[in-house]
């Protein structure tokens, strides 16, 4: 997963990269996922329309 | 990606088909192109970054006159004349071949009638021996080689000391992050911040009037931030178009006759002048920082003295050092006897004698502070002293640099007078069009320090109202839910862009050790080269064990700039052999990468020119270098030959037979520069 491998990245001096991975909220976790998901796999969709569908996940994972 | 061929065919000074093979040994992986001055080094240079992503370099003149002018002479009216450029090149386990074509067709009158305008194809055999196309050629070559890095892999080696400049952080910063493929994540916190607006305005919908005040403030101010962060973008880009610009000018100034010297001690003024910027941004920084830490020592003199005389008093009365302590007198009176032998018990004549000493014995840990503050207060003004002498000294400093750069910048102004009086309506032009370029990145660098500041206070103010935001209290159970969602998009915004943060510096940090690695293989002064927080290339040496920046020649630049492009490439290779897939952080796969160089011995004494030479064959596994007779020749010929795997003449013709020479290699003599009754040419020969 890719959150999973973000908050495991550790810097040479073994601090974690994502240092605040741990005291994030499941649904912060999730959609930062969810974004980087969309973004890499969406590359030609005009920003309104990824606004739009990442507007949809938020409301998703908060109900 | 290792080259195995580069096929050229009337592009530019290169008449008919020429073909240059190129070394891939592991142990011999120089291959070194010999040719004179306008022989065609640079247009060989650009034969590689513009079949592989349709650019030039900045010092390639007329870059759309690719057609080879005596080819395009000799055409029939009505025939097609093309230039093609074919590379072939390993990556992994597939061999590509890249090719790119301009033509145009001779019309009745001579003129010239554009058909094909760089049209790129890419071809790859599998293991099978197939031969197939790829569908978007400029994609998959870009994904073997990002764009944003290809100008640290294609250089003009004179040129590329410029990294090592104050102002190049951004540019380096740039190369970082696309390391990594930074950009998916640059875009990701720009869509939640989007989606966190858009959230934020219907919880002000459901929400109190503050609300929706809080909102529409913070709305505009999202929308201020956009504005100067276009602008920013915008200016910077305008600048980088400016500062290639203006090195195209210096470049064909340079190969003017007439400008020549002229140009040459400008751009080592203007190196000189950098240098002495530099150094005073230094010293105006040291003052700063001497100042904030200890300036307060120029205000303390009346306390010191206060407490000098207070301690002075105290002395005098005899209560310190006192005669007895404090201390002594408590345990005795609680031990019940007297150092005497005698029974000490309360109320007793014995026991009030030795009590009486109470009043007068000294406390000891208030003595000793006393000793000591007294102390202190002297030394005090020591450090007031060494500080008024730092800061006369470092004054003193800062203002020999200015005077060094009001002389210098009196020379340029001199040079620009002179190149405008030489008597030639072009020279006058370029000279002009570079004033004009001067002046407009002046303002538009001040402009962007104008934007920094700006950006800065909205970002604050942007904090601020989001914290109100989420101070006030919500009413109904829509409005918490819908301050709950603003919440996590926030959430996530400030997650992502700490990552961001982090795993920047992380590489920085890696780059920043590799640089060191390579300098120190080729420094013999002591020195260590650095890759700042700040994205700059400095040059340091220890002084008691603090890291001071030490000044730099162009020969130092050099060596410091090839040092990044050094571990540019190690960090790439690394990657590529450790790269899993998976993680969206990892983009860009790395790879193993070729760097083609042009003339990088150029304006350097022999020393340096060892040193580079040394350190050449170790910046990457396979390195194509170009150098004239003078540059190649003699002591980088002795260092690099043991690393040389194959070795390339470029013979050109000229109309002059005074003009013609030949070349001594350890393979023999060879014809270098020809007379050929008037026709000029340029055509590879293998040796």
């Amino acid at each position: 997963m890719v959150y999973f491998t973000l908050a495991e990245r550790k810097t040479d001096s073994g601090d974690r990269v994502g240092g605040r991975w741990g005291q994030t909220s499941p649904e912060a976790q999730a959609v930062v996922a969810e974004t980087l998901r969309l973004e890499r796999d969406n590359l030609h969709l005009e920003r309104p329309r990824i606004r739009k569908e990442l507007v949809r996940l938020i409301k998703n994972h908060v109900r | 990606m290792i080259f195995k061929s580069l096929h050229l065919k009337n592009f530019r000074q290169y008449s008919g088909e020429q073909t240059l093979t190129f070394s891939s040994s592991k142990d011999r992986n120089v291959t070194v192109v010999y040719g004179a001055n306008g022989a065609g080094k640079t247009a060989l240079l650009n034969a590689f970054t513009w079949v592989l992503y349709g650019t030039h370099t900045p010092a390639f003149e007329h870059p759309d006159d690719l057609i080879n002018h005596g080819a395009w002479a000799g055409a029939k009216p009505g025939e097609e004349v093309e230039a093609r450029v074919t590379l072939t090149f390993e990556d992994g386990d597939q061999t590509y071949t890249v090719e790119r074509v301009s033509s145009a067709r001779k019309d009745g009158d001579g003129k010239r009638i554009p058909l094909r305008d760089g049209d790129m194809s890419l071809h790859f055999i599998d293991e099978s021996g197939r031969d197939h196309v790829r569908e978007n050629p400029e994609r998959a070559v870009r994904q073997i080689l990002p764009e944003r890095l290809h100008s640290f892999f294609f250089f003009d080696g004179e040129r590329i000391e410029k990294l090592a400049s104050e102002d190049a952080f951004s540019e380096i910063e740039d190369a970082i992050k696309t390391i990594l493929g930074l950009e998916i994540i640059e875009r990701s916190i720009r869509h939640l911040d989007d989606a966190g607006q858009e959230l934020g305005g219907e919880a002000a919908e459901v929400g109190s009037d503050e609300d929706r005040r809080l909102n529409e403030d913070l709305r505009q101010t999202r929308v201020k931030l956009e504005e100067l962060r276009g602008e920013r973008d915008q200016i910077s880009n305008e600048n980088r178009a400016r500062r290639s610009e203006i090195d195209r000018i210096y470049a064909e100034l340079a190969g003017r006759k007439e400008a020549q010297e002229l140009q040459m001690r400008r751009e080592a003024l203007e190196a000189e002048l950098r240098q002495a910027e530099e150094e005073i941004t230094k010293s105006k920084r040291s003052i700063a920082g001497e100042i904030s830490r200890r300036g307060h020592l120029a205000f303390i003199e009346g306390l010191a003295n206060a407490v000098g005389t207070k301690v002075d008093e105290r002395r005098t009365r005899g209560e310190i050092p006192s005669e007895i302590k404090l201390q002594l007198i408590q345990d005795l009176l609680s031990e019940g006897q007297c150092i005497c032998g005698r029974e000490l018990s309360e109320g007793s004549d014995p026991y009030s004698c030795v009590e009486d000493w109470k009043s007068r014995a000294g406390d000891g840990q208030a003595e000793d502070a006393w000793i000591e503050v007294g102390a202190q207060a002297r030394f005090v003004y020591g450090d007031r002293d060494r500080l008024y002498e730092y800061l006369h000294e470092t004054a003193g400093e800062l203002e020999r640099y200015r005077a060094r750069k009001r002389s210098i910048s009196e020379q340029l102004d001199e040079i620009k007078v002179n190149l405008g009086s030489i008597d030639s309506e072009e020279i006058r032009k370029l000279e002009q069009h570079r004033e004009r370029l001067g002046e407009e990145l002046h303002r538009a660098t001040m402009r962007l320090g104008g934007i920094e500041n700006e950006h800065k206070a909205l970002e604050s103010q942007r904090t601020d109202i989001e914290r109100e935001l989420e101070k006030a209290e919500a009413k109904s159970e829509k409005a918490k839910l819908a301050k709950r969602r603003v919440a996590v998009a926030r959430e996530a915004r400030t997650l992502l862009q700490e990552t961001y943060d982090g795993v920047t510096a992380e590489v920085r940090a890696n780059l920043d050790g590799r640089i060191a690695g390579i300098f120190a293989g080729t420094s013999y002064k002591g020195y260590e080269a650095r890759l700042t927080e700040g994205f700059q290339l400095r040059l340091t040496k220890s002084v008691d064990g603090t890291a001071t920046d030490v000044p730099r020649s162009s020969g130092e630049s050099q060596i410091l700039s090839l040092s990044f492009v050094g571990a540019i490439a190690d960090y790439a290779r690394e990657r590529s052999e450790n790269h899993a897939g998976g993680d969206v952080l990892e983009n860009f796969s790395g790879g193993i990468y070729p760097i083609v160089m042009d003339s990088p011995f150029g304006k350097l004494d022999t020393s340096y020119q060892r040193r580079i030479a040394d350190v050449i064959p170790k910046l990457a596994p396979q390195v194509i270098v170009m150098v004239s007779k003078s540059q190649g020749l003699g002591a980088v010929q002795e260092v690099l030959s043991p690393r040389v795997g194959k070795q390339i003449l470029i013979q050109h013709s000229t109309p002059d037979p005074a003009k013609a020479e030949t070349i001594e290699l350890p393979t023999g003599t060879h014809p270098f520069v020809l007379y050929d009754g008037g026709t000029e040419w340029a055509r590879i020969e293998d040796i």
